[in-house]
Order: C-alpha cells, then sequence, then structure tokens
C-alpha cells in the first residue's frame, strides 16, 4: 500500500483550477444542449449575434467618434471591474465547495487565474474597441485604445482593492476573509426563520433608496438633456439608471431556490426579488414624462429588460444548478436578442413566452430536486 | 501531529471559537461531538483553512500554519460538502480533478476497501447531478482521500448514508485510520464515538467541555447507557 503524503498528490497551480473550470463548462453545456439539433440552433445564433454586433458597430461609431477616447475609458472601467471582481467571486467559490480550497487560496494559483480572466477580456475589449475604431475611421489614432488599457487597468484595481483592504486589516499573511454574501453556505435555519416571519418582504428603506435614485436620476438626465441635447440626456439616463437598477435587483438565486421548495411560491419569490428596480425606473418614467417623454420611454425600457433579465435568471436558479442556469440565461437573452432583430414579432414572443414556460416548469418541480 | 493553542476563529465578525486547545497526533480517528452550533464545523474548517484563525497558534507537524490558510489547505484535505457537489460532471471527473490524474486509481490501491465500501463503482460514471443525497455523500467522503493527504476531515460523514453503506465506510474508515490516515470528524452519534475513535472530545460554546482518551472511549463502550447519559449530562451543562 503506498503512503499517505503530509500534502497532496496533485501539485497545486492554476493549471488544475483551468482544468476544473473547463470540465463544468463541458458538463453545462452537455446538459443544456444534450441533441444535435440544439447545437445547431446555438452556432446558428451565434452566427447571427456576431453579425447583428457587428452590423451595429457602423452606427455606433458614427455616433460616437468625438467621445471614443472617453467610451473606451468607461468600457474598460466596467469591463475590468467586472472581470476581476467575477474571477475573485469565482475563486471564493471553488473554495467554499472545498474541492480545489488549497489552489483557491494559494497565490500561486490565484494569480495566473485572475490574470488569465483579465487577459481574456482585454482580448475582447481590444478586439472590440479596435472594430469600432476601424468603422468609425479613427485608426491610426491609438487614444481609444490607450484609454480602453488605462480604464480596464484601473477597473481591475478598483475590483481588487476591497479584498486588499481586508487583508491588510486581518492578521499578517492571512487572505482576506469570504464575503458574507449570497454565495457563503446559506444558513438554512435562519432562512426558515426569514420566510416564516418576513416572508421576503423588502423593507422601507430600500424602496426610500430605489425612489431617492429614481429621483437623482430624473435630475440629471433632465439637465444634461436641457443643456447637451436629448441624446445626452438618454445617456446620463441609461449610465445611472441601468447599473443602479441592476444592483437594486440583486437577488439571492439560492435563496429563491431553497424557498421554491420549501413552499414559497415561485411569483411571490420572484416579485419580492424585483419590486425595487421597477419603483425606480417608474419614478424616473413619471418625473422625466413632463420634460421629454423620450426620457420616460427609455426608463421603461430599461426597467423591463432589468426585470426581464432577472426574471429569466431567478426562474432558471429554480430549474438548473448555478453553472447550467448561467450559461441558459445567456443563450436566452441572444436567442431573443437576435429574433428580435432579424423577426421581431418572434423575438417579442419568445421573450414573453419563455418565463412562462420557466414558471410552469418550476411549479412542477418537487422539493427534492434541491 | 496537530497542536492547537488557544486559537480563536470567527465567522461574519462572530466569534465562534473563543479559545481552544487541541492536540492529537495520527494515525489515528479523533472524533468531536457537541450540539448544533457548539462550533464543531467552524472548528474543521478553520483546521483545513477555509475559515481564518483569528489568535492562538496552530502547529501543523512543527510547522507554525496559523495565519497560512493555504498551506493548511494543502496539508489537511476536507470533504465537500455533498449538495454542493458540481452538477454537471460525472464523479469520475470530479475525483480525477482531486487526484490531479485520471489514473488515480492505479496510484491509490490502497483506497479500494473504501472505494467499494461506499459502492462508487454502481454511479460514479454518471453525472453528480442525477445523484441522490447518499450517493453525493458518498462520494464526498471519497474525494478527500483521492488527494493522497493523510489528514482528512470529514464533517458529519455518515448523514444520509443508509444503515449498510454507513456500517461499511465506517469499518473501511476504522482501518485507513488505523493503518496511514488521521481523521478528524464531527459526530452525532456516541456509539461512532465510542467504538471507531482514538480519541474525542466535547464541544459546547466553541470550548472543549470534555475530553476523553482511547481507554476512556473503551470503556464507554462496554457501559454504552452510563456514557450517554454522562456526555448528555456533560452537554445539558454546558448549556446551562
Amino acid at each position: 500500500m503506498p503512503p499517505a503524503t503530509d500534502t497532496l498528490h496533485r501539485p497545486v497551480r492554476a493549471r488544475t483550477l483551468f482544468a476544473y473550470e473547463l470540465q463544468l463548462l463541458r458538463g453545462a453545456l452537455a446538459l443544456s444542449f444534450p441533441r444535435p439539433t440544439d447545437w445547431a440552433m446555438l452556432l446558428i445564433v451565434a452566427l447571427l449575434g456576431v453579425a447583428f454586433l457587428h452590423a451595429q458597430l457602423l452606427a455606433l461609431a458614427g455616433a460616437i467618434r468625438q467621445w471614443m477616447p472617453l467610451a473606451g475609458l468607461g468600457v474598460g472601467l466596467v469591463s475590468g471591474i467586472a472581470t476581476t471582481r467575477f474571477a475573485r467571486r469565482r475563486l471564493n467559490e471553488i473554495a467554499e465547495t472545498g474541492i480545489l480550497l488549497p489552489e483557491a487560496l494559494d497565490p500561486v494559483a490565484r494569480r495566473p487565474y485572475l490574470g488569465v480572466h483579465q487577459l481574456l477580456a482585454l482580448a475582447v475589449l481590444a478586439s472590440a474597441t479596435g472594430d469600432v475604431a476601424w468603422h468609425a475611421r479613427a485608426l491610426p489614432d491609438f487614444g481609444y485604445l490607450a484609454a480602453s488599457l488605462a480604464g480596464f487597468a484601473a477597473g481591475s484595481a478598483a475590483a481588487a482593492l476591497p479584498d486588499t483592504l481586508l487583508a491588510r486589516l486581518s492578521a499578517p499573511g492571512a487572505l482576506a476573509k469570504p464575503r458574507a454574501q449570497s454565495h457563503v453556505a446559506l444558513d438554512y435555519p435562519a432562512i426558515v426563520r426569514q420566510l416564516q416571519i418576513r416572508p421576503l418582504r423588502p423593507r422601507l428603506s430600500p424602496i426610500g433608496v430605489a425612489i431617492g435614485i429614481g429621483l437623482i436620476t430624473t435630475l440629471a438626465s433632465v439637465v444634461a438633456a436641457s443643456v447637451a441635447g436629448r441624446m445626452a440626456g438618454l445617456a446620463v439616463e441609461t449610465l445611472l439608471l441601468g447599473p443602479a437598477g441592476w444592483l437594486l435587483s440583486r437577488a439571492d438565486d439560492q435563496l429563491l431556490r431553497f424557498a421554491r421548495f420549501a413552499g414559497v411560491g415561485v411569483a411571490r419569490g420572484v416579485g419580492s426579488h424585483l419590486i425595487l428596480a421597477p419603483i425606480a425606473c417608474l419614478v424616473v418614467a413619471a418625473g422625466a414624462a413632463l420634460a421629454d417623454p423620450a426620457l420616460a420611454i427609455a426608463a421603461l425600457a430599461i426597467g423591463l429588460i432589468i426585470v426581464w433579465v432577472r426574471t429569466l435568471m431567478l426562474l432558471l436558479a429554480t430549474l438548473h444548478s448555478r453553472r447550467v442556469a448561467d450559461v441558459r440565461v445567456q443563450v436566452e437573452i441572444m436567442v431573443a436578442v437576435v429574433l428580435g432583430y432579424f423577426l421581431p414579432p418572434l423575438g417579442i414572443l419568445v421573450a414573453i413566452g419563455r418565463p412562462i414556460q420557466f414558471y410552469h416548469r418550476s411549479m412542477q418541480r418537487r422539493w427534492d430536486a434541491i | 501531529m496537530i497542536l492547537a493553542q488557544a486559537i480563536t476563529v470567527a465567522v461574519r465578525g462572530r466569534t465562534i471559537i473563543p479559545a481552544l486547545d487541541l492536540a492529537f497526533e495520527g494515525p489515528g480517528w479523533l472524533g468531536i461531538v457537541g450540539a448544533n452550533g457548539s462550533g464543531k464545523t467552524t472548528l474543521l474548517r478553520a483546521l483545513c483553512g477555509r475559515l481564518p484563525i483569528e489568535g492562538g497558534s496552530l502547529m501543523i507537524d512543527g510547522n507554525d500554519l496559523t495565519h497560512d490558510r493555504a498551506a493548511r489547505a494543502r496539508r489537511i484535505a476536507l470533504a465537500p460538502e455533498g449538495h454542493r457537489l458540481p452538477d454537471s460532471i460525472t464523479g469520475e471527473e470530479l475525483l480525477a480533478i482531486a487526484a490531479g490524474t485520471p489514473g488515480w486509481r492505479d496510484r491509490e490501491g490502497g483506497l479500494d476497501p473504501l472505494y467499494r465500501a461506499l459502492g462508487l463503482e454502481a454511479f460514479i460514471h454518471r453525472p453528480i447531478g442525477t445523484y441522490s443525497a447518499g450517493m453525493r455523500q458518498r462520494l464526498a467522503i471519497f474525494c478527500p482521500f483521492a488527494t493522497g493527504a493523510s489528514t482528512i476531515i470529514l464533517d458529519e460523514p455518515f448523514n444520509w448514508l443508509d444503515s449498510v453503506a454507513a456500517f461499511d465506510a465506517k469499518q473501511a474508515l476504522r482501518t485507513l485510520s488505523r493503518e496511514r490516515h488521521t481523521l478528524i470528524t464531527a459526530l452525532h452519534d456516541l456509539p461512532s464515538l465510542y467504538h471507531l475513535c482514538d480519541q474525542g472530545i466535547l464541544l459546547a460554546g466553541g470550548m472543549v467541555r470534555l475530553r476523553l482518551a482511547k481507554d476512556q472511549l473503551a470503556a464507554s463502550g462496554r457501559g454504552a447507557e452510563q456514557f450517554e447519559q454522562d456526555v448528555i449530562q456533560h452537554l445539558r451543562g454546558a448549556d446551562s
């Protein structure tokens, strides 16, 4: 019998994390698209999607030519924050699952894992901004690219900052504490207590926050529209209301999944998670309608999109594991957008029909599916 | 050798373990019993690096790893929670990831009795999403052994297992702990403690209320009813 060792047989390195992630992705794709016809449909939708996005670049490039460095900075910043936070959150999840705990904790594996995520995001960002610049006839002026890269670097650093600060505050040599967020192991007794005593009702203060965000967005977008024109007003409204609405509708999909199997109705669970973002959008729509109806329509559209995407995410979370649900959500969005572009009536039908379909499927799931 | 001196562990700002002392030399089986919320899981997670240790010192084989979570995780393998295993891959793929090679069975021939006792062959080639809770638990028990680590943490390993699977798993684990592995497990049933373990501790409020050496555990097995009464009395005393 070979002796057990003081440490693991496998070397602790980033390659193990990547192999694990690829296995999970491959498995999730196989479960999500089990038939060859599913793959054919996916391929067609992907090709149409790329063609659609590419076609949009012409119009986009013309509209933002003068603002390209600023737009590059903004897009780079958001991409940097999103990529870094995604990769760090994923490492926390892997640590909590426990199978690759050493790799998720060890800087030797963590750094390349984060680096590869950032490189991939950077490649996508560079190709997208390059494509826009090509259409805007902005080449060979590389100011926009430099701005995108600077934005990405700043975003990555900003996303890493909270954990770095935490690590410094904790004991020397210790890594940052895991965040007490939705990804930590669920405290089921506490959840059940919450469900029994205060069943998923939003508190008054978040509603106040939603109304406050709505009022600030209304004021900012109306002022921007009156000073620099309707497009500026729409841009300000989208930049403020989009991220704020997204944050307001943040939901613990695993809590909903548990609540679903604990007897809380799907509609009630989804509704209680999604009440705040529409409130903010309605406040903006009501306020902006007095100044410019286009701003009001845009606010309603933002609200609808947020509610639609979040509803898909929550419903799919009650049907699938987190990984499969994430893949499915992205595919559903892509299908609806592409169909909406090429065959608008069908796109609308799919956008309305799919959540209803998922709702019925969720209602049929039994408790043991948890 | 695991030597913890006055270690403090907090979860989300709340101190769960205020100052705990522990000493255990493997191979062997250390059983931890205690009421719900007594700090068993927190202690196990801190030992294997999943939680940081805020104070005190933790020496493993003579190395101070109090503030090095990654080093603790490399030395002590933790069994994942069954319900958190990834649905989309097969048990076989998961074990290959944990072991670092698809050919882990050739290398880890000594694990065959445990593999057979857990009945993994019957379902290991299927996606984990199709497993029952018991099957997940069996795979979760085996995972840390596939890593090759000699010190293994199992948190209430016999939950969800049917009587036959639990019996077979206990026997196989007992053999491994006698030969080459150090097992640290949280347990809820007292018979497992006195039949299987070489040392036991009783936790309450994050503190060790009672330490039981091997001979005491053996004696407890002979007077099982009295032992159960004593332990319950300790737990009630700790609560009050």
